[in-house]
């Protein structure tokens, strides 16, 4: 019994990393099944047994996908960035602007905005469907870009004003306070001061806006019913509800889909954490 | 007297034009007393919310009570110029329809399973992340990723896995023995809406294990030390000490889990299109296909308002949670 294989704090570190693996492998191995599908030819991907490791490498679902066919992820992948990077700058600079005013100045009316900007937050993105469609379509923003990017910052700029007001709650006042003697503005020692020591904040809420906008599907579904202006989840459905499903080529999209969003959340990975974490937990 | 006083009002003179610098410099006196914002916080701030309250409360609010309005008459995409009031009728209508009674039943079984599961497996995870071990904070990072996939991605992912021919979930259960033959999850009455689930938990996860774990890291380690002196460890100090310190970060996920559950729309739409049948039709579905696919306008904004009102009951837990943390 005295072996040193079975120690309790041996035996615990077994059982810790049995169901570690057991974890990662359940939320990695989807990655994993979606590239090995893309880069594999199409009769290998109904054999019987499935090619763990593939047999054969090719790129010619990624190169059939990019180029100009039915469904032209080129074009997709092209708006889907150009919407998100709208949406997180206009997103990033009003929710400065809005965190600022909720954390540091007094008025009237403050705590009330500010519940109903929670509330908004809270809706159900299908009640407003209809109505957007219907103003969209009056003004003439269905079926274009900033159409999109309207509907989205309105959806995320609540989000972004909570996740910045915390931060900005954190920040001392004295280091403002001095700012302010030596003869700053409020404006200036916001830039100056407040601005840059909460560039974790500025960052978490950048990444929330451009992964929520890469993946944002039913609103642009009710708005944008032209291929010429469809974003990549779009395209994606697209290819799965119109035409025979070819996986190959779909998981290639879904590849070149998840690239960005996965990308930026590893990067940035300590910063979202503080960003979707914050009010959540008391500091 | 017309020549007069046409002579009086002699252009070339300087002091015809003083009333009008005069009043050029009131108004620029106006603006920079507007804009000084040292001497008031309130007309800062009204010019710093001014562009969040535009697009929040004039794309948001606005468009509510329109589809409010609209929920009160009869129109269809094909009338959509005559309103006319009915009064409840669309209400009266989703209560007595029974594949809207059926949609609210796929929704509530819905987000009762995936928060259930995700607040259970989250929990078991974050205790499992907060251990100190070799690898640990590259699991910390990679466990993140299936929150940044898009829905429509999730939804293609486990509808790949999940094939009645080829998938290879399929494949793993044959060759551990728990299934015989394939199953066509996807179209099975059964299997249908506990793939959604799983979709769903595969992806929504990792919120909860965010949340919980950033919770279980600001409870001190000399706690423990102290239980496990009275002979409380393990599962004891799990329940005595962990459980009551991250109810917080629990209440939050739950509320939260709750609202994106009923909103839950994309994989529904992707894995199932709401099949086989009716089965996997939850409230958002249905109310999309209303508005979008037969075009009862009425109808479908009638619908929204009851789904609202749901996730409004959800949001004021929410709210006042928020508040009383604030305070105290």
């Amino acid at each position: 019994m005295k072996s040193k294989f079975f120690t309790a704090k041996k035996r615990k570190k077994i059982i810790l990393y049995f169901f570690l693996i057991i974890t990662m492998a359940f939320f990695l191995f989807p990655f994993y099944w979606i590239v090995m599908t893309s880069i594999q030819p199409k009769d290998q991907l109904y054999a019987p047994i499935p090619n763990f490791i593939p047999k054969n490498i090719t790129f010619d679902n990624y190169i059939n996908i990019l180029g100009a066919g039915r469904v032209n992820i080129a074009i997709a992948l092209k708006n889907s960035l150009i919407v998100a990077v709208s949406v997180t700058v206009v997103c990033i600079v009003f929710g400065i602007f809005a965190a600022y005013a909720f954390a540091r100045l007094r008025f009237k009316g403050s705590n009330v905005l500010f519940v109903a900007l929670i509330f908004a937050q809270m809706l159900p993105p299908v009640a407003l469907l209809i109505p957007f469609y219907l103003i969209f379509k009056q003004v003439g923003l269905t079926n274009t870009l900033q159409g999109l990017v309207i509907m989205q910052t309105s959806w995320l700029l609540p989000i972004v004003t909570w996740i910045l007001y915390s931060y900005f709650k954190t920040i001392p006042k004295d280091l403002e306070d001095s700012a302010r003697i030596d003869g700053a503005s409020k404006v200036g020692a916001l830039m100056r001061i407040i601005v840059p020591v909460s560039l974790p904040g500025l960052v978490s809420s950048g990444v929330i806006c451009f992964v929520f906008s890469m993946g944002e599907f039913m609103g642009a579904m009710a708005l944008v019913n032209v291929t010429r202006f469809h974003t990549l989840p779009l395209a994606l459905a697209q290819f799965v509800t119109k035409y025979s499903i070819e996986y190959g080529k779909i998981t290639a999209s879904a590849v070149l889909t998840i690239i960005f969003p996965v990308a930026f959340v590893l990067i940035f990975q300590r910063y979202i954490v503080k960003g979707l974490t914050a009010g959540a937990v008391k500091e | 007297m017309h020549h007069e006083a046409f002579i009086d009002l002699n252009l070339l003179s300087l002091e015809v034009y003083l009333p009008i610098f005069w009043s050029l410099f009131e108004v620029k006196r106006g603006i920079q007393r507007f804009f000084d914002f040292e001497r008031s916080d309130a007309k800062l701030a009204a010019v710093l919310i001014t562009p969040t309250l535009i697009l929040v409360i004039g794309v948001v609010a606005y468009p509510l009570i329109y589809s409010f309005r609209m929920s009160f008459g009869d129109v269809e995409f094909a009338n959509i110029k005559d309103y006319d009031f009915v009064g409840i009728f669309q209400y009266v209508k989703t209560f007595t329809d029974p594949e809207f009674i059926q949609a609210i039943q796929v929704s509530a079984k819905f987000v009762f399973s995936t928060v259930l599961v995700k607040l259970v497996l989250g929990t078991l995870i974050a205790v499992m992340l907060k251990e100190k071990f070799f690898g640990r904070s590259i699991a910390r990072a990679l466990i993140i990723i299936p929150w940044a996939t898009p829905f429509v991605v999730v939804g293609i992912m486990w509808k790949w896995m999940l094939h009645s021919k080829v998938g290879v979930i399929n494949f793993f259960l044959q060759r551990l023995g728990i299934i015989h033959d394939y199953i066509p999850f996807l179209s099975s009455k059964t299997f249908a809406i506990p793939c959604v689930v799983l979709a769903d938990v595969w992806q929504g996860t990792p919120f909860f294990i965010i949340i919980i774990l950033a919770g279980l890291q600001t409870i001190p380690e000399d706690l423990y030390e102290a239980a496990h002196m009275d002979g409380a460890s393990g599962i004891k100090a799990f329940f005595t000490i962990t459980l009551p310190l991250i109810r917080f970060p629990l209440f939050i996920s739950t509320i939260l889990g709750t609202i994106f559950a009923i909103n839950s729309f994309d994989l529904f739409f992707v894995l199932t299109k709401g099949g086989p049948g009716k089965i996997t039709t939850n409230a958002t579905l249905f109310d999309w296909n209303n508005a979008f696919k037969f075009y009862h306008l009425s109808y479908a904004s009638a619908i929204s308002y009851v789904i609202l009102m749901f996730s409004m009951l959800v949001t004021i837990g929410y709210v006042v949670l928020m508040r009383k943390t604030q305070v105290e």
